[in-house]
């Protein structure tokens, strides 16, 4: 078999496409129960709060822990190939520094109303989901953009009703991504 | 390097393109690969046969619950074999390999 060097770029271009297909697959696929379980998370913390305001003092601390640790199963679980090559630890190392930025966001910009923290995280969350758009596919990029929409359009026209809306809009709304992602990973 | 003819075909190419992102004990379900690829079922589970024969993929199939399942692998051997072919794709561009 004789190939010319148009036909070898050919074939590495497909070879390409289809290597960059196949990790958005598998990425999207695992991503899927990641947004699962924290739509859930968000939806419940959220509802809770609607209900019994001051409970986000305890609640959200408890759905940060127990949500991270969750996480860190999953990912280990849908994508064997981190385990044991540090992935786990890069993905806890990058949760300890979301959670230490936001945190000292939160301590210079003191204080911050209820309702400025509720509106902050999410927003924090989306923009790295952004970035991740950027790098990984579309879908986070685009689940990053309309979810800061949803819920600066909450924090300005919500009224008294704003925990409700980030229950259903932003935590069902991550739910649904879900099931997007599960749909287009299949 | 010399070229591999049976994993240079397009359809095959991609297949173990496709196998080769997985970690190495990971399957692809039949179904997805063949989105993935975009292959119709006869042809995909035609190219599968060949690369199964070559000893390049392991074809397993199973029951999930009730449902049938159709899941693919790449052997260390189609790992192998595919990345060869790469290289020889490459040296082909770097002026090295046949023309």
């Amino acid at each position: 078999m004789a190939l010319d060097p148009k036909e070898a770029a050919a074939s590495l271009d497909d070879i390409a496409a289809i290597e960059r297909r196949t990790r958005q697959a598998l990425h999207y696929s695992g991503a899927s129960d990641i947004f699962f379980l924290w739509g859930a998370l968000t939806f419940a913390g959220h509802l809770l709060n609607w209900f019994v305001p001051r409970s986000g003092f305890w609640v959200w601390p408890a759905i940060d822990i127990g949500g991270f640790i969750i996480t860190v199963a999953i990912m280990l679980w849908r994508f064997p190939h981190m385990r044991g090559r540090g992935g786990g630890l890069r993905w806890i190392s990058s949760y300890l520094a979301f959670l230490v930025f936001g945190g000292l966001v939160m301590v210079e910009l003191a204080p911050l109303t209820i309702r400025q923290q509720q509106v902050f995280w999410p927003t924090l969350v989306m923009f790295a989901y952004v970035l991740a758009g950027i790098w990984i596919g579309r879908f986070f990029l685009v689940i990053g953009v309309t979810a800061t929409i949803l819920v600066l359009a909450g924090y300005y026209l919500a009224g008294d009703l704003f925990a409700l809306w980030l229950a259903f809009v932003f935590g069902g709304g991550l739910i649904a991504g879900g099931f997007w992602l599960r749909r287009s990973a299949a | 390097m010399p070229a591999n003819e049976i994993i240079h075909q397009s359809m095959r190419l991609k297949i173990m393109a496709a196998l080769n992102v997985l970690a190495p004990d990971a399957h692809l379900e039949f179904t997805r690969l063949k989105e993935l690829i975009g292959a119709t079922d006869g042809n995909l589970g035609a190219h599968l046969d060949t690369l199964e024969k070559a000893g390049y993929v392991v074809i397993e199939k199973l029951f999930v619950g009730k449902r049938p399942q159709t899941r693919v692998k790449a052997t260390r051997a189609g790992r192998r074999a595919f990345a060869d072919h790469v290289t020889y794709l490459r040296e082909i561009l770097d002026g090295g390999g046949d023309a």
